[in-house]
């Protein structure tokens, strides 16, 4: 959905540098909000607020905070997709109306399938009951805040979410400073998910301002969910595909366990984030410009074709589609390759300035090599979708779950100099396969587009379509 | 069980009454010591009532769809032979008609036979060697139409030959074809499966009916035209369409051993349309003269009314409405003449309706009677005149039913209707009139010629007396089943028959 993506570009056209520097901090607000809301908030409470003794406490917080989002992320995926696809066809056939009516539902679905989920989990914590409580409300607040993103990423309030985050951000710093001072872990925990809270409630007044108010409850999405399994399936296994080489460690021998069940391995888990936090520019400047740019030439392809004009004009299309994808990937990998560069080579500076352990410069880098690879992995995907190749995107987030599910095991064996290969090489091999698909796709697409669409009533060669067993198609009258 | 015959009928024969079922209905009829095999080709599955009982004598009827859609995965055991099978494809879409055969056989038996098939239903449809087969054509043909009109013009024509290809076809020593199209096609398959001689009897003829649906149809695609100049062709869709029956229609005739039809015009019709000469002919529908000469012997009513009628379905083709008017101009000069209009009337209710305000407009009120389906040997009797005044006919049977009945007849002067009328050959024609011709849409010369004879009974004897020994002479419905009978013994018994292409060859 590059609702929100063209309204960002707005931005860019002064020309300046400012104005760029301002459009890219925006989007990276806007595609990656909440990440990094929790992660400056966790950065600036642990640097503010806690005892730096006090080890187990910051643990337990961190790993809390770290829970949550792997759960919601893994639990939310596949609805994400499937909701991102119901509000794309909504708005492409015109019936905005209907989005804000198919918000509640969404939201309430959301929050009922994190209930059954975190309740029995964050239940079990061995913590006091505000506490658990807490990190409960925590769970479904960061899980429905994944999905209300869904909705305005269709419209054009990007100011109003930027404004959110920053406001909602400072909240949870400042509550949780307060809240730790006065009552400990609890404090901590409450304050800040007052503040995610609050930016939550934000952002789902902005989705009724933006859309209206309903007029009753929109349950497409469910139809949705039938009909496209796979978009189910693609969301699982991506977000699954990010997240399963932390579980695995997490259930190793190396993992620590605080609050009675959140296992955490603390090396391995800060590295990775800290890596997938280096890509967030090649995830803002893809939603900045490439999704929108790929927006237009797609439906300049589809437009060739439905509008009635010759092959010539079509192939047209395609190669400019070809060309624009080929230009899109090259830049992020500019981008992004000078960022990841600098990351690895100076990886040592990097830790010390974040406060890490040198120990884990392996690690780290390993970290941002994998999510340089994920960055194309998910771009790809992305454009797969577009071009409505589902089980090819689905054979890409599915190879590199299972290779991440697979080699991160011998990484962990081999040892810790080895601790990060695994998501790395998973990562390398998706990315060939995302991007040999893609090419090919591209390449075939007209092929593709009308093969994939067969003749109305199309059916299988049943038996029952026969004239009798071993005869040829037709029926048989009784004479 | 292997039939002696198998009759291939498209979309008519159990189910819908009219020209060709009764025919086909008569045939099997008639023939009791054969044993018939019925292959209809129908459009989509679906439970109806059959209009005609099936006689004893049938021992199959198989019913094929054309619109089921159907995505046969048959195995391919010629599938070596791909690349061979696309040029004999390429091959036979780019040739001229008369050297199609060889070319056509080789893509018959890649797709329809199981012992050399090649490429399925699905390779047919949706695989990439056949899209870029398409894409070729598309270039070649026309390359600035919309593509992907083109596209799904292309898979609507392939994908009912693919459920032809693929239908059950009763086994039989001789095949029947009623009509090239769709029939011809399951004709042909028949042939190459069981190498059967194959006959085709056409009462219209198909290609000129496909023509003209398709030149009316709006359901095919077409650009609209960025200038405002009247364009004589049909666009690039529909001329696709148009080529894909005329095709069908040249290899069907290619492929039949006899081709008969009901008169003289046909006849041409199918030679301008590429059928060989020497192997056409004429052969007549027939009327049971034993049921319809005693109608001559029966009394007329005595009560000085001139009773005449339109005996026909109440439908725009049969152009009612002149005859209504020619009506209003008779009875403006005659009161003693009542008007009946004989047929069913529920097959376009619009129409009988505005046939009806007509009437009543012109003052015609009582004298005019719509009367519904009635039984002809009832009412033949008590008619004076029949009128037909239809825009389109083929050999109407009624004509030559009157005429035997010893009742004129005034008709417009399309299908047969002359020589119906005026006779044929000259041993026909010496026999003289038995009513009068006359031109389509025209109220006053049918009504003039209506007036004539019924202002002179000794022009009316005349023609009665010529109309009778017409029909007997020519259109017995038992020199017909005769004729058929012994056109099945010769073909029935004949040797196996190989495919046009292979004759070629040899």
């Amino acid at each position: 959905m590059a609702g929100i993506g063209f309204e960002l570009r707005k931005l860019m056209a002064p020309g300046t540098y400012t104005a760029h520097a301002r459009a890219y901090t925006y989007a990276a607000i806007v595609g990656a909000g909440p990440w990094l809301s929790s992660v400056l908030g966790l950065a600036v409470l642990g640097a503010l607020a806690v005892d730096p003794s006090d080890f187990e406490t910051r643990q337990t917080f961190a790993s809390t905070v770290v829970y949550v989002f792997g759960g919601t992320l893994v639990l939310t995926g596949p609805l994400q997709m499937v909701v991102t696809r119901f509000l794309a066809d909504l708005v492409y056939r015109g019936e905005r109306d209907r989005v804000g009516a198919a918000y509640l539902p969404v939201v309430l679905s959301t929050a009922a399938l994190l209930l059954l989920f975190g309740a029995p989990f964050f239940g079990g914590l061995e913590a006091s009951v505000f506490y658990r409580l807490m990190s409960l409300t925590l769970f479904v607040t960061i899980g429905c805040t994944w999905m209300v993103m869904v909705f305005l990423t269709t419209g054009s309030e990007y100011a109003a979410v930027v404004r959110a985050f920053l406001w909602g951000t400072a909240i949870s710093v400042g509550l949780g400073v307060v809240g730790g001072r006065a009552a400990g872990l609890s404090g901590y925990l409450g304050g800040y998910a007052a503040g995610q809270f609050a930016i939550f409630v934000t952002l789902s007044r902005l989705v009724m301002q933006h859309f209206g108010r309903p007029t009753g409850w929109d349950l497409g999405f469910l139809a949705y969910c039938r009909r496209y399994p796979s978009l189910l399936a693609i969301g699982l296994a991506l977000n699954a595909g990010v997240w399963i080489d932390k579980f695995i460690f997490w259930g190793s021998a190396e993992a620590g366990v605080v609050a009675g069940r959140l296992a955490t391995t603390p090396a391995y888990d800060s590295s990775m984030f800290l890596g997938l936090l280096t890509v967030v520019p090649a995830m803002a400047h893809f939603f900045l410009v490439v999704e929108t740019d790929l927006a237009c030439v797609v439906s300049d392809y589809y437009d060739a074709i439905f509008f009635k004009r010759p092959l010539s004009a079509i192939r047209e299309a395609r190669v400019a589609l070809e060309r624009a994808l080929r230009r899109a990937l090259l830049d992020i990998l500019r981008v992004q390759a000078i960022v990841t560069g600098l990351c690895v080579y100076f990886a040592g500076d990097v830790l010390l300035a974040v406060g890490l352990p040198y120990g884990q410069l392996g690690m780290f880098r390993y970290a941002c090599l994998g999510s340089l690879f994920f960055c194309f992995v998910l771009f790809s995907v992305v454009v797969l979708l577009y071009l409505d190749r589902r089980s090819d995107a689905l054979a890409v987030v599915a190879l590199f779950c299972a290779q991440n599910a697979l080699l991160t095991p011998a990484s962990l064996a081999l040892g810790f100099a080895f601790w990060g290969v695994g998501f790395a090489a998973a990562g390398g091999v998706a990315v060939l396969l995302a991007l040999h698909l893609l090419f090919d796709r591209v390449r075939r697409l007209e092929y593709l587009t009308f093969a994939c669409t067969p003749i109305r009533g199309q059916r299988r060669a049943r038996a029952d379509l026969r004239a009798g067993p071993g005869r040829g198609f037709g029926r048989e009258h009784p004479v | 069980m292997i039939a002696d015959v198998c009759l291939v009928v498209e979309g008519t024969y159990p189910y819908v009454r009219g020209g060709v079922s009764s025919w086909v209905h008569a045939l099997i009829c008639g023939m009791p010591e054969l044993k018939f095999a019925i292959l209809l080709v129908s459009a989509e599955r679906e439970a109806r009532p059959l209009a005609y009982e099936l006689p004893p004598n049938v021992v199959r009827f198989t019913e094929v769809f054309i619109h089921e859609a159907v995505n046969h995965r048959e195995p391919t055991p010629g599938r070596r032979g791909k690349r061979r099978f696309w040029k004999s494809v390429d091959a036979f879409h780019g040739c001229p008609a008369h050297a199609q055969a060889g070319p056509f056989r080789e893509v018959l038996e890649g797709l329809a036979d199981p012992k050399r098939r090649v490429q399925t239903t699905d390779d047919v449809l949706y695989s990439p060697r056949a899209w870029r087969y398409l894409v070729r054509r598309y270039e070649r043909r026309c390359p600035d139409e919309s593509f992907i009109d083109f596209v799904w013009t292309w898979r609507a024509i392939h994908a009912p030959v693919m459920q032809i290809l693929h239908a059950e076809i009763p086994e039989a020593s001789v095949y029947h074809l009623v009509s090239t199209g769709y029939a011809g096609l399951a004709g042909m398959v028949a042939r190459l499966r069981y190498r059967r001689p194959v006959l085709l009897t056409e009462h219209g003829i198909y290609v000129r009916e496909r023509q003209i649906d398709i030149a009316r149809a709006d359901w095919i695609h077409e650009a609209p035209r960025r200038t405002h100049a009247v364009r004589l062709d049909p666009g690039a869709m529909k001329s696709l369409w148009t080529r894909f029956f005329r095709r069908l229609g040249e290899l069907t005739y290619a492929h039949c051993d006899e081709i008969l039809t009901l008169f003289e015009g046909n006849r041409q019709l199918q030679i301008e349309l590429g059928c060989p000469p020497a192997r056409t002919r004429v052969v007549p529908n027939g009327v049971r003269t034993d049921v319809f000469a005693p109608l001559r012997d029966v009394a007329p009513i005595p009560d000085g009314v001139r009773r005449i009628a339109l005996v026909g379905r109440v439908v725009p083709i049969k152009d009612v409405k002149t005859f209504v008017k020619a009506c209003a101009l008779v009875a403006s000069v005659r009161d003693d003449v009542a008007f009946f209009v004989c047929g069913p009337t529920d097959e376009d209710p619009e129409y009988t309706a505005e046939c009806r305000a007509l009437a009543d407009s012109l003052g015609l009120g009582e004298r005019l009677r719509f009367t519904g389906t009635i039984d002809v040997r009832e009412w033949l009797p008590r008619l004076d005149l029949t009128v037909l005044t239809s825009v389109s006919e083929g050999q109407p049977l009624t004509v030559i039913e009157a005429a035997c009945a010893g009742v004129p007849t005034v008709t417009t002067d399309v299908g047969a209707c002359r020589e119906l009328v005026e006779g044929a050959t000259a041993e026909d024609r010496a026999l003289g009139p038995a009513g009068v011709v006359t031109r389509v849409g025209d109220p006053r010369g049918t009504a003039e010629a209506v007036l004539r004879i019924l202002g002179d009974s000794r022009l009316h004897r005349q023609m009665a007396l010529a109309g009778a020994r017409r029909a007997e002479r020519f259109y017995r419905e038992a020199d017909v089943l005769a004729f058929y009978r012994a056109l099945y013994e010769r073909w029935r018994h004949a040797p196996d028959a190989a495919m046009p292409a292979e004759t070629e060859a040899a």
